[in-house]
């Protein structure tokens, strides 16, 4: 007698994968706790988060949104200027630094610096650089719409009680005098880039473990019943600064994410780990998942996590969480994946 | 001066007003083309005429304009497009000037207010006014409370960017009607009646909870606030 001989099937790689179709692994998360339809869900992080939220709402769940577009602005519009993406104007929220900025930010632990970046006439805000097409008309505009979004952030940290955060770089850019970070290195979209007060930081596991720890830690002061489901994007770098091969840099940043997210998931009893990481990514399904560029998910992709998602919640936990109403799929169809909103995308353009 | 008026049951308050005032101006006649809701969208261009598409609209332009059938734009030296669904957009303070601007944009490019003014100018090049709905009175719950958006005439700004880029003109509803920078004093309100096109419904009273349409007064009121920014002087006492 041994340990091994009580596994379930899912516990082995022969009959949980190796024998089975790509759609037919199923099993592979198992929620620890319920999202129902009434929940509000706040979504933040990185390009693979939108489509999360998108999902949510389409099934008839209560994904927040905390800075709504005004009422008149058309759908084209609202996604223009970026409303409905992240539960709030947040934009791109890379790394578990950046959150922690935010949260700082939010619950006043840290002030809101005050630089803002000139191009062309127009002001752009370093923390958000593409939250509007063309900047804004003047600082006291930018610096009004920023503090705007946090208070946004905030009335998501606080009502929410599901926190939907998807990891995605370890790359990151600092202010080197002032010690904030920006989601973008300065200089790309807009600023400009000065190597004395801008450094680059590749960072580690025991950092951002100790950083996405601490931040998880302080939100809960503020919203004791707030949970986190922490997903880990799929989507490889568009460039790496580390000095590696893409490829690898790209294996290295996802795979210290994917283990601090796990990390986490597993020492915190109200924090779990939703594997669409797995599911676009591993070898079993083959890169099917990704579109020509071998870096977008496919709008299939998209589909079969979420579809995931939501069975897994259904299988445990009933009706409510599985039928959350049928799929608005003629809606997520329409939202191609070339509509995310990708700021770390635009590093392509300087590929020579 | 010859000025034409496209409207839907807000219309209603301008010609209770224009009867008011008529006298004064003896210069100018109003014709107005009416109908309720959004029967107005049943109207086409055809060559220099807006012509309707059904019988029942056919008939409320008739009742409204004093027998024609058909709005005939080279009658005209002006024209005026007055509510029909425009409506101004509640915008946030903290919102860029840009997002203001789009929100005004999308509001205009929705509203039947815009479809018919877009149709009256490829047909004259007379200048053409727009006109939004007058701003819902303010409800007696809501006496005393700061209006918490952009207000009235903040709101005017990009809006008559957005008209103005389309080559035409705003003609907003007077500051002095409002009670907080944003809804409508409720005393312009009070009295309101439907619009009349020779139904049974017509003239009269609206639910005494409809905070939308006004009252004659109102008409009176932004029929002057209209006439003084085309220059037109009142008959000398």
């Amino acid at each position: 007698m041994h340990p091994y001989e009580n596994l379930e099937e899912n516990s082995f790689w022969a009959t949980a994968v190796a024998r089975r179709g790509m759609l037919d692994i199923t099993g592979l998360w198992d929620p620890k706790f319920k999202i129902g339809r009434q929940m509000k869900v706040a979504t933040f992080g990185s390009c693979f988060a939108q489509h999360i939220g998108r999902a949510l709402a389409s099934r008839g769940f209560n994904w927040m949104i905390t800075e709504p577009a005004p009422g008149a602005l058309g759908p084209e519009n609202a996604r223009k200027f970026n409303y409905g993406i992240f539960t709030a104007r947040t934009g791109n929220i890379y790394t578990a630094s950046l959150l922690q900025q935010w949260v700082s930010w939010a619950t006043g632990d840290a002030e809101v610096p005050s630089e803002v970046w000139v191009k062309d006439g127009r002001y752009y805000d370093p923390f958000r650089p593409n939250i509007e097409p063309n900047g804004f008309e003047s600082e006291e505009e930018l610096l009004l719409s920023r503090q705007a979004a946090i208070d946004a952030f905030r009335l998501a940290l606080t009502t929410s009680r599901v926190f939907v955060f998807t990891l995605g770089l370890t790359e990151s850019w600092y202010n080197q005098t002032h010690g904030y970070e920006y989601p973008m290195c300065p200089g790309t979209v807009a600023g400009e880039f000065d190597a004395s007060q801008h450094v680059f930081y590749n960072q580690d596991y025991p950092f951002i473990r100790k950083t996405l720890a601490e931040t998880i830690r302080r939100v809960r002061e503020l919203n004791p019943r707030i949970r986190f489901l922490l997903t880990v994007s799929p989507v490889p770098l568009t460039a790496t600064m580390s000095g590696q091969h893409v490829l690898v840099a790209t294996v290295e940043s996802k795979s210290i994410l994917r283990a601090v997210a796990g990390a986490l998931a597993r020492q915190m009893a109200f924090v779990d780990y939703f594997p669409s990481y797995e599911i676009i990514t591993a070898p079993p399904f083959g890169g099917s998942f990704f579109e020509a560029n071998q870096r977008s998910v496919t709008q299939a992709g998209v589909d079969h996590v979420m579809n995931s998602f939501f069975a897994a919640l259904g299988a445990k936990f009933g009706d409510e969480a599985a039928e959350a109403g049928e799929a608005d799929t003629a809606t997520a169809r329409r939202q191609a994946d070339d509509d995310v909103v990708c700021e770390e995308e635009l590093l392509n353009a300087f590929a020579k | 001066m010859k000025i034409c008026i496209l409207g839907n049951s807000h219309a209603a308050s301008l010609k209770q007003g224009w009867d008011r005032l008529a006298a004064q101006y003896p210069g100018v006649r109003l014709t107005f083309f009416a109908s309720r809701a959004l029967g107005m969208g049943g109207l086409q261009l055809r060559g220099r005429s807006l012509v309707p598409s059904e019988p029942a609209l056919a008939k409320d332009l008739a009742f409204t304009s004093g027998g024609h059938e058909t709005v005939e734009l080279a009658g005209y030296d002006l024209f005026l497009g007055y509510g029909l669904d425009l409506k101004m957009p509640v915008l946030g303070k903290r919102l860029s000037a840009a997002v203001k601007f789009h929100a005004c944009q999308d509001a205009l490019n929705r509203s039947l207010n815009l479809r018919l003014c877009r149709m009256v100018r490829e047909g004259t090049r007379a200048p053409v006014f727009i006109a939004p709905n007058p701003q819902q009175a303010l409800r007696q719950e809501n006496e005393g409370k700061p209006w918490p958006y952009c207000g009235y005439e903040e709101v005017l700004r990009p809006m008559a960017a957005s008209v103005d880029a389309l080559g035409l003109k705003l003609a907003p509803q007077p500051l002095h009607t409002l009670a907080n920078g944003w809804n409508t004093k409720i005393m312009y309100s009070t009295g309101s009646t439907r619009l009349d096109i020779g139904d049974q419904y017509s003239n009269q009273p609206h639910p005494s909870d409809d905070l939308d349409h006004m009252n004659g007064e109102l008409g009176r009121l932004y029929l002057l606030e209209f006439f003084d920014t085309l220059a037109i002087p009142k008959k000398a006492c």
